[in-house]
């Protein structure tokens, strides 16, 4: 055996550790991504924002995957940012749930992702058509004897003015964060709980979606006029993570999916949709 | 602000100011008292050889070199010194873990309420009175509820 062959045997051993560094790049990035929630640093470049209520802490549960466990169980009202590594296409992202409620937590997250950072890739605003959970008992009851509030069709309708209104603060943020030559490059409005208006998907759909002609694509069509098309882009998904019936005074609505093939099927469509705006966007 | 809605949402804003600097104060005391603590036990740690050999010196002064140089009484001072020193820090351990959970239970539920406050606070703003507050009392609503540090995380 000459010195050259001795040569030879070594370079697959040299490449090795670089080769496998490549062949499972996804994954070191996945366990990087997970340290680097773990121990606080990292900043998000997906947020996920919407009303107090909406299901945005149960719908990133999912996807981060600590719903699968057994000891799971659904959150309540989250008081502080969930920062959470999320699998969206081939990568993982590094996720941060806001409040939904006006407080310091909620001002200093969008703060920081929309203002301080040129990080931010993508925003997952969620709405419910209407049928946001209302947490507090005392409010349900005044709600329905000071206000009058007693059927699903007031409270929905009363749930779409204020989400609307949320939409609103949040596109004038963007535009903001646009004009300072930094924001997200793709806004998906996650149209929640679609169990409970799946009949109906339509409606939602025309309500919604940016394309169509009702409020929330008037709204978008004028956020365009200002920051430009080409600066974002806006879809609009359909999404469930939880069949679960929306109780108010005597009313009910059933969920209209009890499949489980069906749950994961929209769970599934909903983030490769996202993976591939992401891939668009860049 | 005279109605009884805008009265209701003020007293809550307010308790909820109180509560969340109460929370704050709490989280405080507990970090201070988890910080002395972990001096305490770094102190004792690196005293206790020193004390130990100090303590179970043997009194036949003639079997050690060190302890002849030392007179026996100063050897007697040093020990009941340890003794008290080791008194002293076996009650400022004990104080130390029962103000901890006296904190710590404090905390929990004035975390329980700030929790419930969030939410009554955000809901009954959005639900109740919304349309029966003029700009600048919203805004002021608006500005007081963004100063509240909802958050039970220590570093938030």
């Amino acid at each position: 055996m000459t010195d050259c062959d001795s040569w030879t045997d070594l370079v697959p051993v040299v490449a090795k550790p670089a080769i496998y560094a490549y062949k499972y790049r996804k994954l070191i990035h996945e366990y990087w991504k997970k340290v680097q929630v773990k121990v606080g640093f990292g900043t998000p470049t997906v947020i996920i924002t919407g009303r107090p209520g909406s299901g945005k802490s149960v719908l990133a549960s999912h996807y981060h995957g600590e719903a699968n466990n057994l000891d799971w169980t659904e959150p309540g009202t989250s008081a502080d940012v969930e920062i959470k590594p999320i699998a969206i296409g081939d990568w993982t992202k590094i996720v941060a749930v806001i409040p939904g409620q006006n407080s310091a937590e909620r001002a200093r997250a969008l703060d920081e992702t929309l203002n301080k950072t040129s990080e931010l890739e993508g925003i997952i605003h969620v709405v419910d058509w209407g049928y946001t959970a209302i947490r507090e008992s005392a409010i349900k009851r005044d709600m329905i004897k000071k206000k009058g509030i007693d059927t699903i069709e007031k409270i929905r309708a009363h749930n779409l003015e204020l989400e609307l209104k949320d939409f609103d603060s949040m596109l004038e943020k963007i535009s903001m964060s646009i004009a300072n030559g930094r924001g997200p490059k793709w806004l998906v409005i996650a149209v929640n709980k679609v169990d409970l208006f799946e009949k109906e998907i339509h409606e939602a759909e025309e309500y919604y979606h940016p394309s169509c002609s009702g409020v929330f694509s008037h709204r978008i069509k004028s956020f365009y006029e200002v920051v430009g098309s080409h600066n974002i882009r806006i879809k609009c998904l359909p999404v469930f993570s939880m069949p679960e019936p929306y109780v108010w005074n005597a009313d009910t609505v059933s969920s209209q999916i009890d499949s489980y093939r069906m749950l994961r099927n929209y769970l599934r469509t909903f983030i490769d949709q996202i993976a591939e705006i992401q891939n668009g966007a860049k | 602000m005279i109605n009884g809605t805008v009265s209701d949402l003020d007293k809550l804003v307010l308790m909820a100011e109180d509560v969340s600097k109460t929370v704050s104060a709490l989280q405080t005391k507990i970090a201070h008292q988890r910080a002395m603590f972990v001096i305490f036990i770094a102190a004792a740690l690196s005293l206790l050889p020193f004390l130990l050999y100090l303590f179970y010196m043997k009194i036949q002064m003639g079997q050690s070199n060190f302890a002849n140089l030392i007179p026996r009484e100063t050897i007697v001072f040093i020990r009941i010194l340890g003794a008290v020193i080791g008194v002293f820090g076996i009650y400022y351990a004990y104080n130390n873990i029962t103000k901890m959970r006296i904190y710590r239970r404090e905390l929990n539920s004035e975390t329980e309420i700030l929790r419930r406050l969030l939410d009554m606070v955000h809901e009954y703003r959005q639900y109740i009175h919304d349309k029966e507050l003029s700009y600048v009392e919203n805004a002021i609503f608006e500005m007081r509820i963004q100063r509240i540090k909802f958050s039970t995380k220590q570093s938030a």
